[in-house]
């Protein structure tokens, strides 16, 4: 058999680019990408145009801080579609092969899905925030400065910090679970872990009003916490974690 | 290549699977892995490859142990390991990529499976002999020291089979092919060494040649053999008779030809290798 000169890629390069490519041609990678993409900037078009028609500026703190305390809340859903790949490759007997033929470590794999959330965050959000500074800067630009503001200290850190946990609690779940497709799939639990963080800020955070005047410090620190209980599971799913949750 | 186990044991969440293993293997051949149902030989392989940590013991490939060795393994699991949403042709490029091969050693592949049809098709609109086939050649990319296959020929039909087996025979001549298969007849036809296991312990590791079956069964093909004989079971057109040795065969096949019968065809259907999935025999 002829041998080309090796590539010097690792396994895990080539699992990021495989599952990205899927990430864009499954129904479900499309789908949730619809979903991060599409409804933030929806609803900030609707939030816009209802500040500009309105004549009282009482509530404006609220609706400004409302645009990007729901911005995480669609970039995590809309970056967990790749996940549902996991449990598929895993009962398919993919990882079991690629820890079989080139010794891929459980992190490396848990990784490179964590790369493509993270990729795919930052597409959402760069698309997002450009298109939603656009609306608000000619339907309402007196929600900009606050939205500039919470979206620096929390709906761009938190996008990031949920969508990882969404992504390992999914990952972590399938392993932990019995194997079979389907009744394995991880979507429901990983789904429910990155909204819950998003409500919490939104309805505590912002439509209590209790902290409309230091909403952007309220908002900084949620970002710690999440920061904080990401690098939790992250720790704990590291030690649950062995080749043998890989196994088909 | 040298593979040797130590004593090795492990198994599943902790659960004790396969038991004190101790075997060598130190040549390159076609090692066939024989065992019933449930014995441990898919735990074996995935002991062997490093997906399976040890409770205890050893296992190393050139007196080194395998997690630090840099051995090159060709690994076919009794799942196909192929990512979903991908045609065939992508499949084998994707692995190819893996294993640092180029469309030329892709393309032999192709030829050789018989998959020249299959490239476009979705792998999840395939048979799963096709299936099995296209995962088959995945696991052969790339230039291995040693081959780990579980039921490589599982749903093939025979004429792949044949040539499947061929290509490991040419393959094993400088390398080291772990092969199970509940097919005894193949496994006479394509291991010079077989490797048995039962309940997670070894039962034998050797030659083929070593075993004696213990009975000599044969399959006669003729006319008139009913009114001569009544110690025989009819399989298909045959009449198979247990013997103890090829002397009372011959004897056999003397008295029937004596008494008139018509002999067409004499075939020898013994297979030392059917005692290890006899429970009578253990």
């Amino acid at each position: 058999m002829m041998i080309a000169k090796s590539e010097t890629k690792s396994g895990m390069a080539l699992l990021v680019r495989l599952n990205l490519y899927r990430t864009f041609t499954s129904v479900y990678g499309l789908l949730y990408l619809i979903i991060g993409m599409i409804l933030p900037i929806v609803m900030s078009f609707v939030f816009s145009n209802s500040i500009g028609r309105q004549a009282d500026v009482s509530g404006i703190p609220i609706i400004a801080s409302l645009i990007p305390a729901i911005l995480p809340l669609f970039v995590s859903v809309g970056s967990i579609g790749v996940a549902y790949l996991f449990s598929s490759d895993r009962s398919n007997g993919f990882y079991e092969y690629l820890i079989a033929t080139r010794r891929i470590k459980i992190r490396d794999i848990f990784l490179s899905y964590a790369i493509i959330s993270a990729l795919i965050v930052s597409l959402l959000l760069g698309v997002d925030f450009a298109i939603i500074y656009i609306i608000l800067k000619l339907k309402a630009p007196l929600l900009l400065p606050a939205f500039l503001k919470l979206f620096i200290v929390y709906a761009l850190p938190v996008s990031y910090f949920i969508s990882q946990i969404s992504v390992l609690a999914m990952l972590t779940w399938s392993s932990l679970s019995k194997r079979y497709v389907g009744v394995n799939s991880p979507g429901g639990i990983g789904s429910v872990i990155g909204i819950i963080p998003s409500l919490i800020f939104l309805f505590v955070g912002v439509e209590s009003g209790l902290f409309a005047n230091d909403i952007d410090l309220v908002g900084g620190l949620f970002s710690i916490i999440v920061f904080a209980v990401f690098v939790v599971i992250l720790v704990v799913v590291i030690k649950l974690m062995s080749n043998e949750r890989m196994l088909a | 290549m040298k593979i040797s186990a130590n004593q090795f044991s492990t198994g599943y969440s902790g659960k004790e699977i396969l038991h004190n293993l101790t075997f060598e293997i130190s040549k390159p051949g076609i090692y066939v892995v024989l065992g019933k149902n449930g014995a441990g030989k898919t735990t074996l392989f995935r002991s062997l490859t490093g997906m399976l940590k040890p409770y205890s013991g050893t296992i190393k490939y050139n007196d080194v142990d395998l997690e630090k060795s840099d051995v090159r393994i060709a690994f076919l699991g009794h799942r196909d390991a192929i990512p979903i949403g991908m045609n065939v042709g992508s499949a084998l490029k994707f692995f190819g990529r893996i294993e640092g091969v180029g469309d030329d050693s892709i393309n032999e592949l192709i030829e050789r499976f018989g998959m020249k049809n299959m490239l476009a098709k979705s792998y999840q609109n395939l048979s799963q002999g096709q299936r099995r086939r296209v995962s088959l050649a995945k696991s052969l990319l790339g230039n291995k020291e040693v081959m780990i296959l579980d039921e490589p020929t599982s749903g093939l039909d025979p004429k792949i089979s044949s040539e499947i087996r061929e290509f490991m025979k040419q393959e094993s001549k400088d390398r080291i092919i772990l092969y199970s298969s509940h097919n005894l007849y193949e496994a006479t036809d394509i291991g010079s060494e077989i490797i048995a296991i039962n309940e997670g312990k070894i039962l034998y590791v050797g030659d083929i040649g070593g075993l004696s079956s213990g009975n000599y069964r044969i399959g006669i093909r003729g006319t008139g053999i009913e009114e001569v004989a009544s110690d025989f079971k009819r399989d298909g057109n045959y009449y198979v008779f247990d013997l103890k040795s090829k002397e009372e065969a011959a004897d056999l096949v003397s008295r029937l030809t004596t008494a008139g019968a018509k002999i067409y065809e004499v075939k020898d259907i013994s297979n030392p290798l059917e005692r290890f999935y006899d429970d009578s025999k253990e």
